[in-house]
């Protein structure tokens, strides 16, 4: 059921769901989603587990009858000696293919078992890849910190080895684990006795700055940020670099929509343009990103929100100040963010001051600036390269 | 593995000065790195040229210390060579051993150094002994730097199950989150430690007075907000002050430095090697003091006398500490 030129693979449930929410998900999944892997278990804290062995096994039952492959999940930090235990068990009790999130279970891996490689796995070059895929791994998801360059060079890497790369294309990216669990701290209590208060948060609790700035979210022993990982716009040269599926990593709201969206723009059905409007309006409230591998950093704004991206066919970005305002205009009257919010507004600005005729004249940028960025852009991506970073915040997003 | 009396004390050198200092202080060990992205102290101003180092490594065994070099970054896709080539320096320099954390990079030096002894890095954050195990059965390191996530107790229980020895941090910063498995710093600025050797660089920190207070950003988020005129931490992203929900303050750790250093009675008989000081960024002023009152503690642990606890006390006057994740109340 590979969607055009992905595979689509759902990562584990980060959140710790009550067990009928996660019921109704995964039934849900199961029977709605065009989706071809599912990775499902718990791979944040381990005192979670118990709530979830009712559930897990329907779960899974469900899904294999749908057709869908389910991949087992495992924890990211192992410390205890029952997750230890959990750990050796999870190969004892099933066939199924293992997704590994900590080299702990390499120690624990029975000669021959399929496994597959995590997003927590600091796999960041080939020779990492090329160790692992000996010992049998045939699938990696990669760090979601990876630039593109990196994720380029390594899926030349896994294809000579003949395995599968995928990426994380969608949901709240995890940036850290800890000993410590934060939900419990900010609730006046210890990880011992948690009191499961991580469970009043479907997504995530907000962390915000002093100033009230969205930054990041915990997850019990989890950090992650706040913005959403949204990669449906950067199919054409994801594809171009060879990577062979996309992970979405599940969240509440109208999953199904945000996975629908996703299989028509990995079969090319819809535009990237389209298939960002449809996830942003399944998850009307998210901040998307695709910094970590296009932007000068992981948190940086969606450049898909580029106002002055013309809506017809075309082969270049607009590069003379009228049309930028005359896209930035339909843009706004267009109101693509079902909640009326444009999350392009500060990058417009950014790029008024900076492409005024002031600013031109005293040589900041040359006055075909846009071009030339984005011819550079794609030719540095066509030849496999990264762009300069400088030329990274300033690139526009272009139509294929 | 150890008999409590042979605790070895691991130091850090940011500079050739400093490894001298550190060094005649009384290190048996002193850890640092070349001056590129394979460390992860990466910092403007800090660390060494291979002249420097083949120079330090002469010193430090004229004095009978060992030299550890870390090469603890993840090699970049397409540059490897940059880390394979600290590895062989390292080895050609006749360093003490390599501090490791990729995995790629411990294949390479294992198979191309079989007689070069490896440790692996905290970067690696091995927790517990089937992860280290792992690393021994694989690479044959001989030594693994514990992250900062275990309790005393549960370091005892790793030395019973593994056959390599083990160092832990005992005295400096500290990370909360495990080690090498962190990409807040990239999230924020694009730098990270896995990749750069820069968690929460100074290259993106501001700070700026607004409303008659001094904000510290680091990336354009807002870390910390004091009164003007008060001094203002820096902005390192864990410890950072925050809200969520109803909370407010520091979400994830205070801004605390760690001193374990009256659980060394307790590591020692939990069958560590090494005890570990961190802050390869700090002056000579402050390596000689905190050197030199470890390696007295050391001593009297050894011929069975007690610690003498004011030196050390002294070491951390004025500023906020904690015994991190070896109290379990930590987590």
């Amino acid at each position: 059921m590979t969607q055009g030129r992905f595979g689509l693979t759902v990562g584990p449930l980060l959140f710790n769901w009550p067990a009928d929410r996660f019921a109704d998900f995964y039934a849900r999944l199961a029977d709605e989603a065009p989706v071809d892997r599912v990775v499902i278990g718990e791979s944040v804290c381990s005192k979670r587990e118990p709530f979830r062995e009712e559930c897990l096994g329907p779960a899974i039952e469900r899904l294999e009858r749908a057709g869908k492959k389910v991949v087992l999940a495992s924890l990211t930090l192992v410390t205890l000696e029952r997750e230890r235990r959990a750990a050796r068990e999870l190969f004892a009790q099933t066939q199924r293919e293992v997704e590994i999130d900590d080299l702990t279970l390499m120690n624990l891996l029975p000669q021959g078992a399929p496994f597959a490689v995590g997003p927590m796995i600091n796999v960041y070059n080939e020779p990492t890849l090329g160790f692992l895929a000996r010992k049998g791994a045939s699938r990696f998801c990669l760090p979601p910190e990876l630039p593109f360059a990196s994720v380029a060079t390594l899926a030349r890497s896994a294809a000579e080895h003949g395995v599968g790369l995928e990426i994380w294309a969608y949901g709240r990216m995890p940036l850290a684990i800890s000993g410590r669990c934060y939900h419990a701290r900010v609730h006046g209590l210890s990880k011992d006795s948690c009191q499961f208060v991580c469970e009043r948060d479907a997504d995530g609790l907000a962390v915000r700055t002093a100033d009230g700035t969205e930054f990041l979210a915990i997850n019990g022993v989890q950090t992650l940020s706040h913005k959403y990982a949204n990669l449906a716009g950067d199919l054409d040269r994801l594809a171009g670099a060879g990577v062979t599926s996309l992970r979405l990593s599940p969240h509440s709201g109208d999953f199904i929509a945000i996975a629908r969206a996703f299989a028509r723009a990995a079969a090319g059905e819809i535009a990237p343009r389209e298939a960002l409007e449809q996830v942003q309006a399944a998850a009307p409230e998210a901040a998307f990103t695709n910094g970590f591998l296009f932007g000068a950093n992981g948190a940086a704004p969606l450049p898909a929100a580029c106002p002055w991206q013309p809506r017809a066919k075309h082969s270049r970005v607009g590069c003379n100040l009228s049309r930028i305002t005359r896209a930035s205009t339909r843009t706004r009257r267009d109101a693509w963010t079902s909640n009326g919010s444009w999350p392009g507004i500060t990058h417009r600005a950014a790029w008024r001051r900076r492409s005024s005729p002031a600013s031109r004249r005293r040589g900041r940028i040359p006055p075909d600036s846009a071009w030339t960025i984005s011819r550079r852009w794609t030719s540095s991506i066509s030849a496999g390269v990264a762009p300069r970073r400088s030329l990274r915040r300033g690139c526009c997003w272009r139509r294929a | 593995m150890t008999s409590p009396g042979s605790l070895e004390l691991v130091c850090p050198a940011g500079t050739p000065a400093a490894f001298r200092t550190a060094v005649e202080a009384g290190a048996h060990a002193v850890y640092c790195g070349f001056n590129d992205e394979t460390n992860a102290r990466n910092f403007p101003g800090l660390n060494f040229s291979r002249v420097e180092m083949a120079d330090s490594i002469g010193f430090a065994h004229r004095h009978g210390a060992k030299v550890l070099i870390a090469v603890n970054t993840f090699p970049r896709a397409g540059a490897f060579e940059l880390w394979t080539r600290a590895v062989d320096d390292a080895a050609g320099m006749q360093a003490d051993a390599v501090i490791l954390a990729d995995l790629g990079l411990l294949d390479y030096a294992a198979t191309t150094h079989p007689a070069l002894r490896l440790h692996v890095s905290v970067q690696a954050a091995a927790a517990n002994a089937d992860a280290i195990a792992f690393y021994a059965r694989n690479f044959g390191v001989r030594r693994v730097v514990l992250p900062r996530v275990l309790s005393v107790q549960e370091i005892a229980a790793i030395n019973r199950d593994i056959d390599i020895e083990t160092e832990v941090f005992i005295f400096g910063g500290l990370c909360v989150m495990a080690e090498g498995r962190c990409s807040l710093s990239s999230y924020a600025t694009g730098k990270s430690p896995n990749m750069n050797g820069a968690c929460s660089p100074a290259s993106h920190v501001e700070y700026r007075e607004e409303g008659g207070d001094l904000v510290s950003r680091i990336g354009g988020f807002a870390i910390h907000r004091v009164k003007a005129g008060q001094a203002a931490p820096y902005p390192t992203l864990c410890k950072g002050s925050f809200e969520a929900g109803e909370y407010r303050g520091h979400v994830f750790e205070d801004p605390v430095s760690l001193d374990a250093a009256s659980l060394i009675p307790q590591l020692a008989a939990a069958g560590v090697t090494a005890l570990k000081i961190e802050g390869r960024q700090r002056s000579r002023a402050y390596t000689q003091t905190v050197v030199r009152n470890f390696r007295r503690a050391l001593d009297a642990l050894a011929a069975g006398r007690p610690i003498p606890a004011g030196e050390l006390r002294a070491l951390t006057e004025g500023q906020r500490t904690t015994s991190g994740a070896y109290n379990k109340t930590w987590r």
